[in-house]
């Protein structure tokens, strides 16, 4: 087997031997709920790969927290973090936005990178939460790497409205199915999907 | 669901509608498919390629980096042998320049005061604002600007430390990144189309739907007449199947196969009409005939004895008393006459009971009708029948003398009327060809006839010495010979007589 091929492994294995210090997936700061949670699903060689190709890489987290039973979601939050891979300096650039608040950091070892784009940190879901004692409690994660854009998608429209070599009728054909192309036509590079474990309401530290 | 003409032509419009649709619906499935593996191969394709190219380009880029490094490191030490022999600030500073000119990519030459060892001194980048002051710097401005790649190489050497900045065109790193973006768009629209391939169908199905819709309201509307005349001639149909003959159906505007057959249904039901009133006026002939028979010969029988008796009479009379013998002369002299009457009312009886069985034979119309005119100036005096329209060429088939009988008889018909009214003017017969039928027409001019339909009744006379049989015999001469006679108004007076009869091929 070549040592390529364990790295990963290595990493993941290192980094959760780090967890043993990780505080619990969920507790209550105040009348807040924070979420702590690694996003180990995320550590594989084609993010590696994506995160150092030198683009520009926007990873979309829906963060729900989720009661059982029933599976309701009772918070949710998003965050949003642009990830740029400078190849000549060969460092990281990361911008995390969460809840109106934007965060800047260089970072200049793969690692550390995953300390911060495979991890919800203290993460606090908005508004006041007061758990239930006699439910369960738990983070479902869902990590879209480079989304599909707002931006993109108009542009498909355009493409769509504008038939330059089609007939007039394509041309109102594509004007049809440009109304379907709308937020609900999802798509990302990669997608993710982590849950934390499930806490007692009446155990929430 | 009731087997109607109708339901099956929707029934049959549904199909040719729906048919072809379901044919199309999985041809373009088989299209999509077809398609979407083409998509999905070139996205493989795409991304692996783009794979290809980053670790390309990422190792290129390596490369030239671990290149640009040693190639500082050489100018270090190259600096730091010129340095040795140089003794004032101004001579380094000339050594400097030197080297920045020489060397085209140099953004910057530094000299600091050393410190010892590289590995424990830790040099900070240049571009951080805690930085050490050089004791001589030269710079190439043009160089330094943000945007550009640049490699900064530390020299620990034993009189200064160096510092070399180099500088890299960033070209490359720009084009691999649109490149990589291009490819990163491109997967990102194959996955749009992904997306909204789905919606295809929706749209397919909404479009056939309104399309079979459309097409069956058209076809509705186009079938409504269709089938209202349909349903109409149906129970028009039933009604004449019931005996109504009185039915007729609306002539459509069109001049298609329908208006076509409700012409010929209105023509049927006509001719059925005319036959049925046709039998039955023959049916009544026929009774007619058979009273006429029996009166014949119950009142032919007597009449000799009658004649005989009283002629005895007259010559055995007594003729001593002169009234007595006036008396019976002028008895006698009463019922010789009376029976003469009743003689040629036998006679006439005898001709409508007895009339011979028709000898069919080809007419030339022409010659019959000339021959005709000619025999009728001869009975009823010259001039009094002129001929006027002859068609030249036709034939009947028919009983020659029962024909040539009927007309005569309506001729006569119509030479009274005219002398009753004392009218100068000569009765026309006027012939032509109308379709099928020879038309003959008798017009006169005369007192008119008191009701067209009555006249042909047997026993109806309005004449005095009339025996009302003339005319329903000439009907029924020309009934039997599958023709028709008709008695109407004439435009200014008088009276009109059609007659027709099938002419020949």
């Amino acid at each position: 087997m070549k040592p390529g091929v364990l790295a990963p492994f290595l990493l993941v294995f290192l980094w959760t031997g780090a967890s043993q210090a990780q505080p619990a997936p969920l507790r209550m700061d105040g009348r807040q709920m924070v979420a702590n949670l690694k996003l180990s699903a995320m550590i594989t060689p084609a993010f590696e790969r994506k995160m150092r190709s030198g683009l520009t890489q926007r990873i979309l987290y829906r963060v729900l927290l989720r009661e059982d039973p029933g599976g309701r979601v009772v918070a949710a939050a998003l965050r949003y973090c642009n990830v740029t891979f400078d190849l000549w300096e060969e460092n990281w650039s990361v911008e995390c936005a969460v809840q109106g608040s934007v965060r800047s950091l260089v970072v200049a070892r793969y690692p550390q990178l995953l300390i911060h784009v495979a991890a919800l940190q203290d993460f606090r879901f908005p508004g006041v939460f007061q758990p239930s004692a006699g439910r369960r409690y738990w983070v479902e994660v869902e990590i879209q790497v480079n989304p599909i854009s707002r931006q993109l998608l108009d542009k498909v429209k355009m493409w769509l409205r504008q038939s330059e070599r089609g007939s007039q009728f394509s041309g109102y054909m594509g004007s049809v199915l440009s109304l379907f192309v709308d937020k609900s036509i999802s798509g990302a590079d990669m997608v993710f999907r982590v849950e934390s474990k499930k806490v007692w309401g009446r155990e929430l530290p | 669901m009731k087997h109607t003409i109708s339901s099956r032509v929707y029934l049959a419009l549904l199909m040719a509608t729906f048919f072809p649709s379901f044919l199309a619906l999985g041809l373009l499935y088989h299209l999509l498919s077809a398609h979407d593996d083409l998509v999905q191969g070139h996205l493989q394709n795409l991304m692996r390629r783009k794979t290809a190219v980053t670790e390309s380009f990422l190792s290129l880029l390596h490369e030239k980096k671990s290149l640009v490094q040693a190639r500082a490191q050489l100018l270090g030490f190259q600096l730091e042998r010129r340095l040795e022999g140089v003794s004032t600030p101004d001579a380094a500073m000339d050594v400097l320049r030197d080297m920045l000119e020489n060397t085209e990519d140099a953004a910057e030459i530094a000299l600091f005061q050393t410190h010892g060892p590289a590995r424990d001194r830790g040099w900070l980048d240049p571009w951080e604002t805690a930085r050490p002051v050089p004791l001589l710097r030269v710079e190439r401005a043009s160089l330094l600007k943000p945007g550009l790649l640049h490699v900064t190489h530390h020299h620990a050497g034993k009189r200064h430390d160096i510092r070399i900045l180099l500088a890299a065109s960033p070209d490359d790193m720009n084009n691999y990144r649109e490149l990589a973006a291009g490819y990163e768009e491109s997967g990102h629209v194959l996955q749009i189309y992904q997306g909204i391939r789905k919606y295809y169908w929706t749209i397919f199905f909404v479009a056939l739907l309104a399309i079979v819709f459309v097409s069956y309201l058209v076809s509705h509307a186009v079938l409504k007449s269709v089938t209202r005349t349909i349903r109409s001639l149906a129970s028009s149909m039933r009604a004449v199947s019931e005996g109504n003959l009185d039915v007729r159906l609306e002539n459509r505007p069109k001049a298609d196969e329908l208006a076509a057959l409700i012409r010929d249904f209105n023509a049927m039901v006509q001719e059925l009409a005319l036959s049925r009133k046709r039998i039955r006026y023959l049916e009544r002939m026929g009774a007619w005939q058979e009273v006429a028979r029996r009166l014949a010969h119950e009142i032919k029988n007597p009449l000799t004895p009658i004649l005989l008796a009283v002629q005895q009479i007259h010559e055995k009379a007594p003729r001593e008393n002169p009234k007595y013998a006036k008396l019976v002369d002028t008895a006698v002299q009463m019922v010789r006459e009376e029976v003469t009457d009743l003689q040629k009312l036998v006679d006439a009886f005898g001709a409508l009971a007895r009339l011979p069985d028709k000898q069919v034979q080809e007419i030339p119309v022409e010659e019959f009708l000339r021959e005709l005119v000619q025999l009728a100036n001869l009975t009823w005096g010259e001039g009094m029948v002129v001929l006027q329209g002859l068609p030249a060429g036709i034939r009947i088939r028919g009983d020659r003398m029962l024909i040539k009988r009927a007309m005569l008889n309506v001729l006569e018909n119509a030479i009274h009327a005219t002398r009753q009214a004392a009218s100068a003017d000569p009765v026309r017969l006027d012939a032509g060809v109308e379709g099928r039928f020879l038309v003959v027409r008798i017009l006169d001019s005369g007192v008119g006839a008191c009701d067209p339909e009555q006249v042909f009744e047997p026993y109806f006379t309005t004449k005095i010495d009339g025996t009302g049989l003339g005319l329903p015999l000439a009907k029924k001469i020309i009934l039997d010979h599958e023709g028709d006679i008709v008695m109407e108004a004439a435009r200014d007076h008088g009276t009109k007589v059609t007659i027709r009869l099938p002419r020949m091929a």
